[in-house]
């Protein structure tokens, strides 16, 4: 065997990874050749050096938390979504009857501003008391009795009849001036 | 008694969660130490530690056909280091100091070492050791730091890669080749 041939098993050598009957030879050649020994001596060193600068070791507290946040993104969140999943059927017979009960409620609420909303105008006639709290301007009032430089009579009524869908005060008075709208645009 | 890897492996296959636990506990301090070593910085090695266990606990029928599970995490955590590497191309990696690290963990590192020159000593001969790892090209760097600086046997190496255990012998060959020269001219350069 050559030196150059020699000196590719120097690696195995190093690493006591070598075939036995090999390493007897390499050992024997190494007592004769001193390239060969420079060479096994630096890979020595090498190893020496690397395997002493594995010393990265941020400490068990760091462990620790890393892995409570692995089980926060696996075990954790895998319980909760199994909990989700497993919900029994008086739990879920309970949240549909808060839910029917919202629904119930709201609907009730809805019900009770329309029937506010259209009563407003005879509410505020027998109650002048109470007016400033209902009464709304009429509508001949809040348009220009001609076309105006800007919009025509018409235009107005259109952009009144689109503040009264969307704009406050809501659902309360709304109704109530549909038909006195109609009334002017007829 | 100390379960096996395989029985571990096994368990969590089945859905036993403290099977993966025991598997994060006996695992997290090595990859951390790969990745750390590959990446250069804390934050980088951190990442790939949490990202790891993720993927493991995320496709664990995978594991099924998995011959040795500790080639599987490690494949797992060298691929993601490697991709988090690419992504920050043209950005430092190596930390020069540990002074961007949390408190409890400047304090791990630093009580690490006797006193504050050999701190020194220690800090400067591991830079310069990542800074020659990082000269080397992929395969051989990872082959090197996997094999000389972390212990995985060339078989395991081989596995993880996918590679025949000539390959990887080979590239332990040129990756220690060049270490030694550049590491000579970096630690020795008046010889």
């Amino acid at each position: 065997m050559t030196c150059l041939q020699y000196k590719l098993l120097i690696d195995d050598l190093a690493d006591n990874s070598l075939d036995p009957v090999l390493a007897t030879q390499l050992k024997e050649h190494i007592l004769l050749c001193d390239s060969c020994k420079q060479e096994l001596e630096a890979t020595g060193h090498l190893k020496e050096l690397l395997n002493n600068s594995a010393s990265v070791n941020p400490g068990d507290l760091y462990f620790e938390e890393t892995a409570n946040l692995i089980f926060a993104r696996t075990i954790e969140k895998n319980d909760w979504q199994e909990q989700q999943k497993q919900k029994s059927p008086e739990k879920i017979r309970s949240e549909f009857s808060r839910a029917l009960i919202s629904t119930a409620a709201a609907l009730i609420i809805f019900a009770i501003s329309i029937i506010i909303g259209t009563s407003d105008t005879k509410f505020a006639q027998n109650n002048p008391a109470e007016s400033p709290i209902f009464v709304m301007t009429p509508l001949e009032q809040m348009i220009e009795p001609d076309d105006s430089p800007i919009f025509t009579k018409a235009e107005q009524l259109n952009h009144i009849q689109g503040m009264l869908l969307i704009s406050p005060p809501g659902m309360l008075g709304r109704l109530s001036v549909i038909h006195e709208y109609n009334r002017l645009v007829n | 008694m100390d379960k096996s890897v395989p029985q571990i492996v096994e368990q969590f296959l089945h859905g036993d969660d403290t099977a993966f636990a025991e598997l994060v506990h006996r695992y997290q301090r090595k990859i951390y130490s790969v990745a750390f070593q590959i990446l250069g910085n804390h934050l980088d090695a951190d990442e790939v530690v949490q990202e790891t266990f993720v993927r493991i606990y995320n496709k664990r029928k995978d594991l099924e056909n998995v011959r040795y599970f500790t080639s599987f995490i490690l494949r797992i955590a060298t691929n993601y280091s490697i991709d988090l590497l690419r992504k920050r191309k043209g950005h430092t990696t190596l930390a020069d100091d540990s002074t961007s690290l949390p408190g409890h963990i400047q304090l791990a590192l630093s009580t690490k070492v006797a006193t504050p020159s050999e701190n020194l000593k220690n800090k400067r001969l591991m830079n310069e050791i990542l800074k020659a790892l990082e000269l080397l090209p992929t395969k051989q760097r990872l082959t090197a730091i996997l094999h000389d600086i972390e212990g995985f046997t060339k078989a395991e190496i081989a596995e993880t890669f996918g590679c025949p255990e000539a390959t990887v012998r080979s590239n332990l060959h040129i990756a220690r080749t060049k270490l030694k020269k550049i590491l000579k001219q970096r630690l020795y350069p008046k010889e």
